[in-house]
């Protein structure tokens, strides 16, 4: 009996280590512990049959040999579920290097981002935002603007005329004489909007965006249109970036500056973006004349204000890089999604 | 234009090198486009503002520079001797018009020789872009680079009765000019006459019946002060410009008409060996007074922000040769120099002040604000919304041109709207405003199509345009148009596809409008010329039609190239940007759970979802909370006539369990009347 047990011993133990995975342990399980024909519990049944000096020797035996057949299945049970764990985890492996699925969103027009940046900007320093017809009278694209009938300054403006008075407003500037026609200073405002030259070439399309912006009050001084405009160049361009102010002509605004920013690109050493000047044209400024003031009947003594203009696709040409401006309304899908992120 | 350091060296002393010249004159408003060396010269090319026409010269500029460099201006040699004739003797003046000619002068040089001009003259001609002709042109080309004043020399030979006449052209007069080309005059315009007819367009071009040629012996020369309006319109309505033109209408010096006769007539005496007569004849019926303003100290330190000198002040405007006269303690008479046309108001004079202090030593501050409006307006944030909207639901910003082709257009509108039409287009195919967005956006589909971009979705923001019947002013719009064509999903890998429809387009819109708490939004089948007949919608909020949506007629879209189903929509953006946004309210979550059923019918082909929903919505059944439509089905298994829906049903009561016995019954009641009403059954 001892060396049948003994032998069972054995065996268990070279049939367990050809045992690789959960099934077959099960089965040796069986084969061992099964209630009814388990090859240890049917020798354990046998126990009792054995002569009483024989019984506490051998039962003894058989309990060691059960706990260690039990033993030795829960490790090897384990183990076996370890490995299968770790054979899942494998199996689960993904490549992360895979690219990602971005989600169906489309991009804003790289004009409309330049727009609403500096819009944030005004908006931040206290400018509501107004806007005017597209279609316009000569009156206030021109005439209320200083720019009378038949005077060269209207040359640099080729305009498209759709009637006797009508026109497509070359500039946001009419905007102004609407606003200060129906409001009171303290004014400060800016005009985004679309307009109309007559001018088609890599950096000219015959319709455009500008960005206006203006300012009434008592006691304002070109210092304040100085100030301004700084602030504005260095939170759009970075903070780097210096304003140089130039004397310039504009018929409604005196003094009248034309505005250059050191070359964002090379830090103003001189390079192909600034043609090698180290500066940047980029707006055109100046404190409001007093004949507009007397156009829409505010007190040329009492207030004083400044306006700024600037071209927004210009901006967004020289912000992004883009060489040809023509390529915003072309709108190929591969130009606008390069602006995806921008969002 | 162009100008010669050399030339300009004649005039005043210029002790810095040319570069930084170039970077000064850049900041007092001279915008020096490029310095080009060319041996023992420098060329400079400035940009002249409009308003600085006394710019225009050599002259002009050395005032400038010598007012930089506080240095003075010598004048070139202006003598020569007269014989005894009297050029009142050879030629008589007069002016009718003098209206459009305040002054005129002239004078007579006899047995002049014609020839090329000397080396040196041709040089500084040349220099400064300009053709040398012959001698006496020449020097009257001189003279106008130099002084800035433009001279014309008349064929004294040619000119009929010894007669000049400033006078308006007659009705269907003519005039053959030195370029050439025979031009029809009318009363508008000024002309220089003899006896009987032209011989110059005034200020403008000369006649070439006129023209100095090489037999011409006696010159009548020209200087003379025209209204600078009348010579703009002349020239604008013939088309025709001309350096003479270019200076009078940006206002010429009336004060230098007889120097500049002066100059020329050294030159001829010295280079054509002439006799110049004696006297000058100067008809200037009003004499003109010398112009006059006031400027105060306070208000150049206000306006500008910095405190400006007393001494400083006198000292710009002295170098630029205004002469200032203290009326008090703190202002000035000041008198105007002739030739500067574009100084009026004491405005003028403190931006000359500001350019001479600096521009860029005025410190910077910021303004005071003192109450006001402040903050983006509604339509802004909504607009902003709505791009934000459109962009995160797929669709990629588009701008399209305002202008486009009418034959294109007129697919996409209405006999009754009538487009704004420009006078001028820049090309042919842009020739009237759009009243609609799709030509434009289905070019760009044409265009990404083409380029193998097959899957694609865009929206635009702008406006369009319509003549309102009875108004000047025509009706702009803000729109919104959609676009969406190819396959919905994009092509990543492991992803499902399936073709864009009408119900993205659909949603898209309803998400819009959701968004701001609108449910007021419906969409009804409609007959649109420009869809395909079965696909189309009339779109309506609060129940005015807002727009238009459907999938592109084949024929159009056979017509523009684009070889798959294309859907567009156009909705008038106003009620989106006005409306006042309806406040989410809250619902109690319910407190017992819901009881889902899922039910297939067949209905007759034709029915409409709308009309199910509102059967089901009439139905009584308080414990009906929501029915959804998950599947929609006509083909195979189903018969020719009819369709499969699928409606999901969730049945819920908010103060207890549903048992469910209930349920079947509310269902059973449903079901029944779907039946009875829209001929329903059940598959």
């Amino acid at each position: 009996m001892k060396d049948r047990l003994l032998k069972l011993k054995r065996e268990f133990q070279a049939e367990l280590k050809k045992v690789a995975d959960l099934s077959s342990l099960a089965e040796l399980r069986n084969r061992y512990l099964s209630r009814k024909r388990g090859l240890l519990t049917t020798a354990l049944k046998e126990v009792p049959l054995l002569p009483p000096q024989e019984r506490p020797i051998v039962g003894r035996i058989a309990n060691e040999v059960k706990v260690l057949v039990e033993k030795e299945l829960s490790r090897r049970q384990k183990q076996l579920e370890e490995e299968e764990e770790a054979q899942h985890i494998r199996e689960a492996q993904i490549d992360v290097t895979l690219p990602g699925r971005l989600p169906p969103m489309g991009a804003l027009h790289p004009i409309m981002l330049v727009r609403e940046e500096i819009e944030k900007i005004f908006l931040e320093l206290g400018y509501t935002i107004e806007d005017g017809p597209e279609i316009e009278t000569d009156y206030y694209n021109f005439v209320a603007l200083n720019f009378p009938k038949d005077h060269p300054a209207r040359d640099s403006q080729a305009t498209f005329l759709i009637g006797e008075e009508l026109l497509l407003r070359t500039q946001t500037s009419p905007v102004q004489i609407r606003v200060m026609e129906k409001r009171r200073p303290p004014i400060r405002i800016i005009v985004p909007g679309r307009c109309f030259r007559r001018d088609w070439d890599i950096t000219h399309t015959p319709n455009f965006f500008q960005m206006e912006g203006l300012v009434v009050d008592e006691g304002i001084t070109f210092g304040d249109l100085k100030g301004t405009l700084e602030y504005f160049v260095r939170k759009l361009f970075g903070k780097q970036t210096r304003a140089r102010f130039r004397p310039s002509f504009f018929p409604f605004t005196e003094p009248s500056a034309e505005v250059d920013i050191s070359c964002f690109h090379c830090g103003g050493k001189g390079c192909r973006l600034c043609k090698h000047s180290g500066w940047i044209e980029i707006l055109g400024a100046g404190m409001v004349h007093p004949n507009v003031f007397e156009v829409v009947g505010y007190d040329p003594e009492k207030y004083s204000g400044f306006a700024w203009g600037l071209g927004i696709d210009r901006v967004a040409l020289l912000l992004y890089g883009v060489e040809d401006a023509r390529l915003f309304y072309e709108n190929d899908l591969r130009f606008l999604q390069q602006f995806r992120e921008m969002l | 234009m162009k100008y010669s350091w050399n030339w300009l060296s004649t005039f005043v002393e210029i002790d810095i090198e040319p570069e930084e010249l170039a970077s000064r004159l850049s900041m007092i408003g001279l915008e020096v486009e490029s310095v080009r060396s060319t041996g023992d010269d420098c060329i400079f090319d400035i940009d002249v503002t409009t308003n600085r026409g006394d710019c225009l010269s050599m002259l002009g500029l050395s005032r400038e520079i010598a007012a930089l460099l506080g240095k003075r201006v010598t004048l070139p040699p202006m003598t020569y001797t007269e014989t005894e004739n009297r050029t009142s003797d050879l030629v008589q003046v007069k002016v009718e018009a003098p209206e459009l000619c305040p002054r005129y002068c002239g004078k007579v040089v006899k047995g002049v020789k014609i020839a090329s001009s000397p080396q040196w003259l041709t040089e500084r001609l040349l220099a400064v872009g300009l053709r040398p002709i012959n001698s006496v042109v020449d020097i009257t080309n001189f003279v106008l680079a130099e002084l800035g004043h433009p001279l014309h020399a008349f064929d004294l030979g040619t000119v009929t009765g010894h007669q000049v006449v400033v006078r308006r052209a007659q009705t269907r007069e003519n005039i053959r000019t030195i370029d050439g080309v025979e031009r029809a005059l009318d009363p508008d315009m000024l002309v220089i006459a003899d006896q009987h007819r032209p011989i110059a367009i005034a200020g403008v071009m000369g006649g070439a019946n006129s023209e100095i040629a090489q037999q011409t012996t006696d010159i009548f020369i020209e200087s003379a002060y025209f209204d600078p309006i009348s010579i703009r319109r002349t020239s604008k309505k013939l088309n025709l410009t001309s350096d003479a033109s270019f200076r009078f209408e940006r206002g010429a010096d009336p004060q230098a008409l007889t120097k500049a006769i002066d100059r020329a007539c050294h030159l001829f005496q010295k280079i054509c060996g002439g006799e110049v007569c004696s006297g000058v004849i100067d008809i200037q019926p009003q004499p003109l007074q010398p112009r006059k303003t006031w400027l105060r100290l306070n208000r150049i330190n206000s306006l500008i922000g910095v405190k400006i000198e007393k001494k400083r002040v006198e000292e710009f405007l002295t170098r630029l040769n205004f002469e200032l006269q203290r009326r008090d303690a703190d202002s000035w008479t000041v008198t105007i120099p002739s030739y500067r046309g574009d100084v009026e108001k004491e405005i003028d004079l403190i931006e000359e002040i500001a350019r001479f202090y600096g521009y860029n030593r005025v410190s910077s501050t910021m303004p005071l604000w003192k109450g006001g409006e402040a903050g983006p307006p509604t339509w802004i944030e909504r607009e902003g919304l709505i791009r934000r909207i459109m962009v995160a639901a797929g669709y990629n910003e588009v701008i399209n041109y305002s202008f486009i082709d009418d034959n294109t257009e007129s697919l996409f509108r209405t006999k009754a709207e009538k487009p704004v039409r420009l006078q001028n287009p820049i090309a042919e195919q842009m020739g009237i405003l759009r009243t609609s967005f799709f030509p434009g956006m289905i070019s760009n589909l044409a265009w990404n199509i083409n380029r193998g971009i097959k899957n694609i979705r865009t929206f635009e923001i702008g406006k369009v345009y319509r003549q309102v019947k009875g108004r000047k002013q025509p009706e702009e719009r803000e729109t919104l148009g959609i676009a969406g064509t190819g396959n919905f999903s994009e092509h990543y890998w492991k992803d499902g596809e399936r073709g864009y429809d009408f119900y993205d387009l659909k949603g898209v819109i309803e998400l819009l409008f959701h968004r701001f708490g609108w449910e007021t939004l419906s969409f009804e089948p409609a007959n649109i010329d420009f869809y395909h007949p079965a696909r189309a919608a009339l779109i309506r909020f609060n129940h005015r039609p807002i727009g238009h949506m459907g999938m592109l007629h084949p024929q159009i879209c056979a017509q523009v190239e684009i070889p798959q189903e294309a859907y567009l929509a156009q909705l008038n953006l106003e009620p989106l940007l006005k409306t006042e946004t309806v406040l989410v309210k809250f619902q109690p979550l319910p407190k017992f759970p819901a009881i889902s059923r899922d039910i297939s019918l067949l209905f007759d082909r034709g029915i409409s979802f709308d009309a199910i929903a509102k059967l089901i919505g009439s139905l009584r059944e308080n414990i009906i909370s929501e029915v959804k439509i998950y599947d929609f089905y006509q083909g195979d298994n189903v018969p020719k006539d009819k369709v499969s829906i699928s409606l999901n049903v969730q049945f819920r009561h908010p103060q207890r369990t549903l048992t469910l016995e209930e349920v079947a019954q509310a269902q059973e009641r449903l079901i029944n009347l779907l039946k009875e009403r829209l001929n329903a059954e059940l598959r």
